[in-house]
């Protein structure tokens, strides 16, 4: 469902209603040493001025001339008269659109130091000159009820300040050295229920309450959480068309993350394994107690109950085990969850995590268990630069992030996550904080995710983290459906099932053009095609690599039938037969079927022994 | 004021590792967080808080015979 949109700005001191955006300042003059077109005339900039007094969009504000003879001589048309005016954004990009206007913000100046527009994390760099100023915020939510908990931040034009809503739903913050007039954000992210908030330019009041009303995901999504919702990012990879009895049974999942709300929350019942790695030694049941629930967000992703209600997984049938390194995680921590998972048989591992540092021991490690045959998904990172370890090893499925427009509301900090350098494909943007490069696997989605957190509630959140468990529960559907692993070489746990998998995930995800192949790697993943559900014509790599397949299978079938005498000479096969078969046959089935009649040919003596696959 | 200390992890194989825990666990300038050890409950891979310098001296001396790298906190 799109966003509902903004209320209307507020006309007074703002009570019960959404805080928008102040409008700007801006200093507004003529220059005439551009060329005109001839259709559009020679601006009377006189006229134009007396038009925006007269508009009520614009407040012009004053006029600043050239104050002597000798300023106005050595003056341009520029600076022969500037309007000082505030006006709102669409009336300011009406202006800008005449050649002869020049239209530039009235930028606030600071006495030195002088403070970078953007926030400085080094708290000794700020100016400590000012007064403090105080700003309350309270927050309300559906039934103008208090919203608990929730993360507020100010920002000024240095560190921002940042509380928590209390029992009364509200937070007092102080900046030094800023006024109403100063105020760049306000960012308020609840704990569960409600969606974020972004304001550019706050219009808030200092010395008063000044009243906000969230949003609540229910807004959104009708219903929702008494019906149960398929996310955006899941019918973007198509898990609503997959068939209700495919949901992973019996394959091992781990989750290495901060364990999970498994006693509390009713879409992660069904977890009933873990460890915790927090302590030494281990505990036993500390997995359970989710204190960041992080992992309760990428546990509900994956395996959240098909129970009609809440949100759904991508494989709620799966043996879940909650791997818990956080809070504290460290790279040894890790490496002690994968030893875990090796000895558990744990065949996919979600890993939304990361580290700017390296270990050969980690690498490994995760090599070992690649041999074992366990899967590691991990996430690129979402640091805006390259891909973080151990997003890096070669050993594993490397998951990018990317959101949709459409799915969140624009007030929200959602929005703030496109990549603004890139471009959308298909309403899918990357987000701006992925790390990205070579070793990008496939992309998923990652802004706006609606998942589940403790104790029993629901949150929408950004990362790769997010979109690492998607890809992680198409796995586990994969593992669990898919022909290759039941029987035949994949069966066996070993690296070569876990090269399939990967090479399944990858060879039949839709690639993605933001504009920077290593943002989205071979694209989003598709469980349809990944599945072997479809055989209808597929974009780009899926399509290229099932017709190579039966390529492949083909030029088989070919050679066997020429040794046996059934081909009296031989031919050259045409690519373009391939078009000619039937749509629906998957390169799975195709292969299937070319086992099955090697081996009917070699049990009549047609044919050698049936030797190995090499597709 | 104390030198501050880091978090590092040795592994190797198990021959060395057992006699450098034995090391390790005499050492006043260390102290070994954690340690573990494979199915014959042997040592294997340990986790030791110490001065940087004397992990990489430690490294120095040991060679290719064990690993020694910073235990780096992973964020979410």
């Amino acid at each position: 469902m799109p966003p509902t949109p903004p209320a209307d700005p507020p006309t007074e001191q703002p009570t019960h209603q959404a805080v928008t955006s102040r409008p700007r300042t801006f200093l507004l003059a003529k220059d005439d040493t551009v060329l005109v077109p001839a259709s559009l005339g020679e601006l009377d900039f006189p006229f134009l001025v007396e038009q925006l007094a007269a508009d009520p969009e614009v407040q012009v504000k004053g006029r600043i001339t050239p104050r002597t003879l000798r300023a106005q001589s050595l003056g341009t048309s520029i600076t022969d008269e500037i309007v000082v005016a505030t006006m709102s954004e669409a009336a300011a990009g009406e202006l800008t659109r005449h050649p002869q206007v020049i239209l530039e913000e009235d930028s606030l100046v600071f006495p030195v130091p002088a403070v970078s527009p953007v926030v400085n994390a080094d708290p000794g760099l700020v100016s400590p000159f000012g007064v403090s100023t105080s700003w309350t915020i309270a927050l309300t939510g559906a039934g103008q009820q208090p919203v608990t908990d929730a993360a507020v931040y100010l920002y000024g034009s240095g560190v921002p300040a940042q509380g928590r809503t209390d029992a009364t739903g509200t937070v007092t913050l102080s900046l030094t050295g800023e006024s109403d007039e100063t105020l760049r954000a306000l960012y308020i992210n609840p704990l569960s229920d409600y969606w974020s908030l972004w304001v550019d330019r706050p219009q808030l009041v200092s010395g008063t309450t000044n009243t906000l009303a969230l949003r609540s995901l229910t807004d959104a999504f009708p219903g929702f959480p008494s019906t149960e919702l398929i996310g955006w990012g899941q019918r973007a990879m198509r898990l609503d068309l997959v068939p209700a009895n495919f949901t992973g049974r019996g394959v091992k999942v781990a989750v290495v993350d901060s364990g999970a709300a498994a006693l509390t929350h009713p879409d992660l019942g069904g977890i009933h394994d873990g460890a915790d790695f927090t302590t030494t030694p281990a505990g036993a049941d500390l997995w359970r107690d989710d204190t960041i629930a992080h992992g309760s967000h990428c546990s509900g992703i994956i395996a959240g109950a098909r129970n009609g209600t809440g949100i759904r997984g991508f494989a709620p049938e799966a043996i879940m085990h909650e791997a818990r390194i956080f809070p504290g995680g460290r790279i040894s921590s890790l490496i002690d969850a994968v030893d875990y998972c090796i000895d558990e048989g744990i065949d996919v591992v979600n890993m939304s995590l990361g580290t700017g540092g390296s270990s050969q021991i980690l690498l490994q490690k995760l090599a070992q268990a690649k041999e074992l045959g366990v899967a590691c998904v991990v996430a690129a990172g979402n640091t805006g630069g390259g891909v973080q370890f151990p997003g890096t090893s070669p050993d594993v499925l490397t998951v990018a992030a990317m959101g949709q427009d459409g799915e969140f509301p624009e007030d929200s900090y959602h929005a703030q996550q496109r990549w603004k350098t890139g471009q959308t494909d298909q309403g899918y943007f990357s987000a701006q904080f992925s790390c990205y490069g070579d070793e990008v696997d496939v992309c998923g989605p990652g802004v706006a995710i609606v998942s589940s957190v403790p104790t029993r509630g629901f949150a929408s959140w950004d990362g790769t983290s997010m979109a690492t468990p998607h890809v992680t529960g198409l796995c586990a559907l994969v593992l669990g459906h898919h022909p290759d692993f039941q029987s035949g070489p994949f069966a066996a746990k070993g690296a070569s099932r876990v090269d399939r998998l990967f090479e399944l995930i990858r060879g039949a995800a839709t690639p993605l053009r933001f504009g920077d192949v290593r943002r989205s790697g071979a694209g989003l993943p598709d469980a349809v095609r990944t599945l072997g559900l479809e055989g209808t014509s597929s974009p780009g790599a899926g399509q290229q690599a099932r017709e190579l397949a039966v390529t492949t299978a083909l030029a088989q079938l070919h050679q066997m039938m020429v040794s046996a005498g059934l081909l009296a000479e031989v031919m050259t096969l045409d690519p373009l037969a391939v078009d000619q078969l039937d749509r629906h046959l998957t390169a799975v089935t195709i292969e299937r079927d070319i086992a099955e009649l090697r081996a009917r040919m070699a049990n009549a003596g047609l044919v050698g022994a049936p030797v190995a696959p090499t597709v | 004021m104390p030198k501050p200390f880091e978090q590092f992890i040795i592994a190797g194989d198990t021959s060395v590792i057992k006699p450098m825990l034995d090391i390790l666990n005499a050492d006043p300038e260390s102290a070994v967080l954690s340690v573990s050890r494979n199915t014959q409950t042997d040592p294997e891979r340990l986790v030791v808080s110490m001065d940087p310098s004397r992990a990489a001296a430690l490294q120095a001396a040991l060679g290719a015979l064990v690993l020694i790298e910073p235990d780096d906190p992973l964020n979410l």
